[in-house]
């Protein structure tokens, strides 16, 4: 039988530039597969290639048949059936994606306009899809206009639009970015679901190697434009072949003990040879075999490698293992926040509270991690700390001065030198009107104690590139030179070129791609120990901050529900929240409330978690606030259920999985 | 949305306050007072100052500006029209009336009597005007915007960016040129009196083709802009995806979102036209309110200048009004708090 | 700023510093600069190159008005070159309009900085005026303003400052709003800068894309203004030539002799094409 989607030596150029090269891939009917690169891979080119939607400048060579048609010779007519039809699409960011101006409900029925449904049977249809998707009532969603929904619900709505034609392939271009990780899995699971159900093909595209192996059968590693490794998504992990993958899989945290970073920059289009794209971070490059074209090797289990030195590549091996655990810090706390509260003034008469009578404390040149999902509060903690927001009561005392209340603006420069903070986005952390040299060289004249000289700036601006192993020769470069993982880089050499006590990093390498994030991770784990600074690590991505924190923090509405060492908190999550996380991290069965998770609302009295948990012992969760009980030493949590009762629930319930299973 | 009309009402309010006690003080800036125009340039001084104390002008910037707004709405009568003062003023509507907007110096009438007709004037310009240009710039707009990028968006946009710069008294010359002096199509000027050569109807295509012409252009590069930026939105993207054709995509998706940024522009066009107005009666001899206006300013009565700006702002205002609840309609998205 | 240049500089492309990266990449941008330096070029020699003296009557020329050798465009019914005139014209333009532009520049941007950065009563207080101002119609403004204080170059300069000043603001507090919220920003904060370093080191140059296509755009509107003041009677008194009033004196000749209008009006078009064309070239960049 012949595949659905056949790809064969597909290349494609923007211009001049060549964007993918060389690219052959099949999709057979029913099945999924998935796509995994990093930023400039070429991963959405493709997707655009097989919607026929390439913008103006760009040119397809090769061929991509869908069922026994070229999409590259196809007429706008029939791509256009084929688009309405038969290929469904979801695309990510769905409030976007949604037209903001019209009811949801026509939005679907658009989606039927090709079909033969009979009219009057659509909206039903739609109707039906809807529930499907997990509403429990359509007619209230169809009425309704996308922002009144949320970011989940509305990616529900966007896979039931492209499910409703009942296409034969869905493309799904990284469908979960931008959600919450509870969210996350439950759309993930959901889009399990429906392939099971409807028996449609799924080409699905990410960055998220662990997202696309859990939702497909087979998986095909882009690098800058190349396949470089095709594989069943079960030997990605386990037996990744390409020097590429492999690197890929050991700088995901969680994956191994150690973050090993992949050094060197993916090669812009203007630096690729005709070689091996990844030679120029390849530790087992070798220019005789590598630097000319060669074809890819076929191995077992249609695993297929793109490599020139496959027979000398070693098999992967997994550094399992948990990371190194410090012992458990009794060093001096350097900030002490307590009582900690923040309140907005919220619709009606309400308060939304962002801090929640927050008591926590850093200690010196200790790794805090704050975990937590997007509305959790952490970054207001943050904006607090910094200065650039003020409590609404509460303290936070540093050195012996409270600044809870005292703005950025307000503050003296001894105190501006002991808290600075790195910013999430690399785009915009360093001025770009500005050179690296002028930013560094600034921050160390106001925040150095003493009268500099120039020369004496100069210098301490290339030693501070040196520490965050930059080539001092950056200094004279302008942002738009540096690629992100550098900037952010620059950005962290800034905040430290006052030696400050407390450096906030909010999530700092979120927006970079994993084998960069690792080696900022790295970094930052070698400058604490270098420098002895306190770093609050800030992340939504409870795997990475496990890889790097001392101890953990794991917010929820404004309040801590779990404070431990990283071990403590990762091994034996106690709190109903922490487990929810931490299985839909791993994909493990759910232990929250799935009909929940998307409505936003503050308990009132009650435990903040108390909707979406899946423990809840009865009225007392409702109306009384938990206090904080002990688990251990320097282990917290935040509800009623005494920690022991918790242990045995939790054995409880994974006992049912292995029943029911 | 009670609650959004009281504070938008209120808010209105206080600007009418706030710009007509500007243009107030604005406009008691000017070199000669009222009564030194009364009593001509050779009165003397100690004259000047007694007509002043009887007109309430040597009281306090404030104060006078109380008297004029009490004038104004009724609450006092005009203290121009007393027949002490020999002045030969006097108001058909009687002493005091809201909308009491004064004495004309230069005609020697109520302010009333002498705007009517203008005002009917200008009106039926603008009026006739908007009937082509809302259209025909939307038109354009939205077939640029469609098309972004294209052989043809480049031509239009460039013939809109040319249109759009030349002065209207420029433009009105060139037209005049063109039309009167060569071809001798139309009419120079524009009474409004129907001669044997030309009818009323023709004395209009001029000041109405200048008058739409800078905004035509005007107005449609902004909905091509604004229309070219929702053709590359996600939802634009999804309803290709969805199959649907170019032009159902334009019709459904793109136009009601596409139009959100533009409708502001458009009514606020009403606004500005009103210069454009100025000038184009001014060229065209046409008797409307926007040569009174320029008529006022270089002869000095104020009381028309202020009346003929009042007017204006308010039409400004309630063009906002319009412009902010059409805006709430187009978009589902602004909640009415 | 001194840093930078004490460093060595590796060759990058974008910083050549060279007049090139001033020159517009699209072609209605490349023909906006043109017009525009042409006529810069014609007011400066001005002098040297009009044939005549701007208020010089030519008697002979009475008898024939209409373009020839002697006047190449004519003159007009004083006999006074037209060409002259026009040449002589740009200069009066091409003084006010820069001045006019400036003032107003730098009044918008102190007030959109002002209001984008500090927000609250700041922003509200400077927000309401400037509402308050945009709601009269511009044109009426000018009439309103230079009836009361009187035709001069200062006071157009004031009259177009005024009026401008608002909406160049409400384009810098827009710019500014979004640009306070970046990282560098934040960390220039957080290393005790000073408002004043905040807003012209840190926000400012980052505005400057945008600010500079609406600069062209402003200088266009004021060539306008300047010329329609001129039209209306409310220019610069006379004898001096400016392009306004050059039409205004010959607009009631048009159906006899359209060239004495047509001229100097087609010269404030080309102008005030130019300064668009520019400023649709920087948009696009």
């Amino acid at each position: 039988m012949t595949p659905l989607l056949q790809i064969d030596n597909l290349s494609l150029f923007y211009g001049t530039d060549q964007v993918v090269r060389d690219l052959s891939f099949s999709i057979g009917r029913g099945e999924s597969f998935g796509l995994v690169g990093e930023s400039g891979s070429g991963k959405s080119s493709i997707a655009n290639v097989v919607i026929g939607d390439m913008p103006k400048i760009a040119r397809a060579r090769g061929s991509v048949r869908y069922d026994g048609v070229d999409l590259l010779s196809a007429s706008p007519e029939q791509l256009r059936a084929l688009r309405g039809r038969r290929i469904g699409f979801v695309q990510q960011d769905p409030g976007a994606s949604l037209n903001p101006t019209m009811r949801i409900g026509r939005q679907l029925l658009e989606a039927l306009e090709q079909s033969d449904i009979p009219v009057r049977a659509r909206s039903e249809n739609v109707a039906e899809m809807l529930s499907r998707v997990g509403f429990d009532n359509p007619g209230a969603i169809m009425a309704r206009y996308p922002h009144q929904i949320s970011g989940g619900q509305q990616q529900r709505v966007m896979i039931a639009m492209a499910l409703l034609p009942k296409p034969d392939l869905v493309l799904l271009d990284e469908p979960t970015s931008g959600l919450d990780v509870t969210v996350e899995a439950a759309v993930i699971e959901l889009i399990s679901d429906l392939r099971t159900q409807f028996g449609t093909s799924l080409l699905f595209i990410s960055h998220n190697l662990h997202l696309v192996s859990k939702a497909c059968d087979r998986v095909g590693v882009l690098y800058a434009g190349d396949l470089v490794e095709e594989a069943p998504a079960g030997l990605i992990f386990e037996a990744p072949r390409h020097p590429y993958t492999q690197g890929l899989v050991r700088c995901l945290p969680g994956q191994s003990a150690v973050l090993q970073p992949i050094r060197g920059h993916v090669p812009s289009p203007s630096e690729r040879g005709p070689g091996c794209l990844f030679a120029s971070r390849c530790a087992y490059h070798s220019s005789a075999s590598c630097d000319q074209p060669f074809d890819a090797t076929t191995m077992e289990a249609s695993h297929r490698v793109h490599c020139a030195r496959l027979g000398e590549i070693p098999a992967f091996e997994s550094v399992a293992g948990v990371p190194e655990v410090a012992a458990l810090n009794d060093a001096p706390p350097i900030v002490t926040i307590r009582k900690l509260r923040k309140s907005y003034p919220a619709s009606g008469r309400e308060l939304f509270l962002a801090n929640d009578d927050i008591d926590l404390d850093i200690r010196q040149s200790e790794i805090l991690g704050l975990v937590g999902e997007s509305g959790s509060g952490k970054s207001t903690l943050a904006k607090i700390i910094a200065g650039f927001d003020v409590a609404t009561s509460g303290s936070v005392l540093i050195g012996g001065t409270d600044i809870a209340r005292l703005p950025v603006r307000r503050r003296k420069r001894g105190l501006l030198r002991q808290v600075q903070m790195v910013f999430q986005n690399p785009d915009s952390t360093l001025n770009p009107t500005h050179t690296i040299g002028w930013t560094l060289g600034r921050a160390i004249r106001k925040l150095e104690t003493g009268h500099l000289s120039r020369q004496s700036i100069r210098s301490r601006a290339r030693e501070m590139l040196g520490l965050v192993a930059l080539l001092p020769g950056l200094a004279s470069r302008k942002p738009k030179a540096l690629s992100g993982g550098q900037r952010q880089r620059v950005a962290i050499a800034r905040a430290l070129s006052g030696k400050p006590q407390l450096l906030l990093a909010d999530e700092c390498v979120s927006a970079l791609d994993v084998s960069v994030q690792a080696a900022i991770v790295e970094l930052l784990q070698d400058l604490r120990q270098r420098t002895g600074t306190a770093i609050l690590f800030i992340s939504h991505d409870l795997a990475l901050v496990r890889q790097i924190s001392d101890r953990i923090v794991v917010m929820f509405r404004g309040k801590p529900m779990e404070i431990g060492s990283a071990s403590q908190v990762y091994s034996l999550p106690l709190h109903p929240y922490t487990e929810a996380l931490l299985s839909a991290g791993t994909g493990k069965a759910e232990v929250i409330n799935p009909a929940a998770v998307e409505r936003p609302k503050q308990a009132s009295g009650g435990c903040p978690f108390v909707e979406r948990c899946g423990r809840v012992v009865g009225e007392i969760c409702w109306t009384q606030k938990p206090g904080y009980q002990n688990a251990g030493p320097g282990h917290e949590i935040y509800c009623h259920i005494p920690p022991a009762e918790l242990i045995e629930l939790q054995k409880a319930s994974h006992a049912g999985i292995l029943i029911a299973g | 949305m009670l609650n959004f009309a009281l504070r938008r009402l209120s808010q209105l309010l206080l600007t009418a306050i706030v710009s007509s006690f500007l243009l107030f003080v604005v406009t008691e800036f000017s070199p000669g007072t009222v009564s030194r125009q009364i009593l001509g340039p050779y009165a003397l001084p100690n004259q000047v100052a007694q007509l002043d104390e009887k007109l309430g002008l040597s009281q306090s910037l404030p104060r006078r500006y109380l008297n004029w707004v009490s004038v104004l709405v009724g609450l006092k009568a005009n203290p121009l029209g007393d027949p002490a003062l020999g002045l030969d003023l006097h108001d058909s509507r009687g002493e005091r009336y809201f909308g009491n907007f004064g004495y004309s110096l230069m005609f020697k009438q109520p302010v009333r009597d002498v705007l009517g007709e203008p005002l009917r004037n200008s009106a039926l310009l603008g009026a006739v005007a908007m009937i082509f240009i809302v259209p025909l710039s939307l038109l354009i707009g939205i077939l640029a915007g469609a098309n972004a990028g294209t052989r043809l968006d480049w031509s239009i946009s460039s013939l809109c960016l040319i249109i759009t710069a030349i002065p209207e008294y420029a433009a009105g010359v060139i037209l005049l040129t063109v039309f009167v002096s060569y071809l001798g199509w139309l009419p120079g000027t524009s009474p409004l009196l129907a001669s044997e050569q030309w009818s009323v109807a023709s004395q209009l295509v001029l000041p109405v083709t200048v008058l739409a012409l800078a905004t035509v252009g005007y107005v449609a590069r902004i909905v091509r802009a604004s229309m070219a930026e929702t053709m590359t939105k996600p939802f634009v993207r999804t309803a290709l995806l969805k199959g649907l054709s170019k032009r159902q995509i334009v019709t459904r998706h793109v136009i009601r979102n596409g139009m959100i940024p533009p409708l502001t522009v458009l009514l606020l066009q009403l606004n500005w036209m009103v210069g454009g107005v100025v000038v184009c009666e001014s060229i065209f001899a046409y008797p409307g309110v926007g040569r009174l206006l320029l008529q006022a300013g270089l002869f000095g009565d104020l009381a028309l200048v202020q009346t003929i700006t009042l007017l204006s702002l308010a039409m400004a205002g309630v063009t906002q009004l319009v412009a902010d609840i059409s805006y709430v309609a187009l978009n589902p998205r602004v909640r009415l708090t | 700023m001194t840093q930078s240049e004490n460093s060595q500089r590796p060759v990058e492309p974008a910083a050549s510093g060279s007049w090139k990266r001033f020159w517009p990449k699209s072609v209605r941008g490349r023909l906006g600069i043109s017009l525009i330096l042409f006529w810069v070029l014609a007011a400066l020699l001005a002098p040297l190159i009009a044939p005549y003296p701007p208020n010089a009557q030519d008697m002979d020329a009475l008898s024939n008005l209409g373009p020839s050798a002697a006047h190449w465009l004519g003159t007009d019914l004083l006999g006074r070159d037209i060409l002259s005139r026009i040449l002589w014209g740009a200069r009066t333009t091409l003084l006010v309009v820069p001045i006019a532009t400036a003032s107003a520049f730098a009044a918008g941007t102190a007030i959109g900085l002002a209001s984008g950065y500090f927000g609250g009563l700041v922003d509200r207080v400077i927000s309401g005026i400037s509402d308050i101002i945009l709601s009269f119609p511009t044109l009426v403004l000018y009439i309103v303003l230079i009836a009361s204080i009187g035709p001069s170059i200062i006071n157009i300069v004031i009259a177009i400052t005024l009026a401008s000043a608002p909406s160049i603001g409400r384009i810098v507090r827009g710019l500014t709003l979004e640009l306070r919220s970046r990282g560098y920003v934040a960390a220039a904060e957080m290393r005790g800068e000073s408002v004043l370093f905040l807003l012209f080191l840190e926000i400012l140059p980052n505005a400057r894309g945008p600010l500079l296509a609406d600069l062209s755009m402003r200088a266009g509107l004021a060539v306008v203004t300047v010329g329609t003041l001129g039209f209306l009677g409310l220019g610069l008194p006379p004898p001096d030539p400016d392009w306004g009033s050059m039409v205004a004196e010959n607009v009631t000749m048009i159906p006899v002799y359209p060239y004495m209008a047509l001229f100097p009006g087609l010269a404030m078009c080309s102008l005030v094409i130019g300064f668009s064309m520019l400023a649709d070239g920087l948009e696009e960049e």
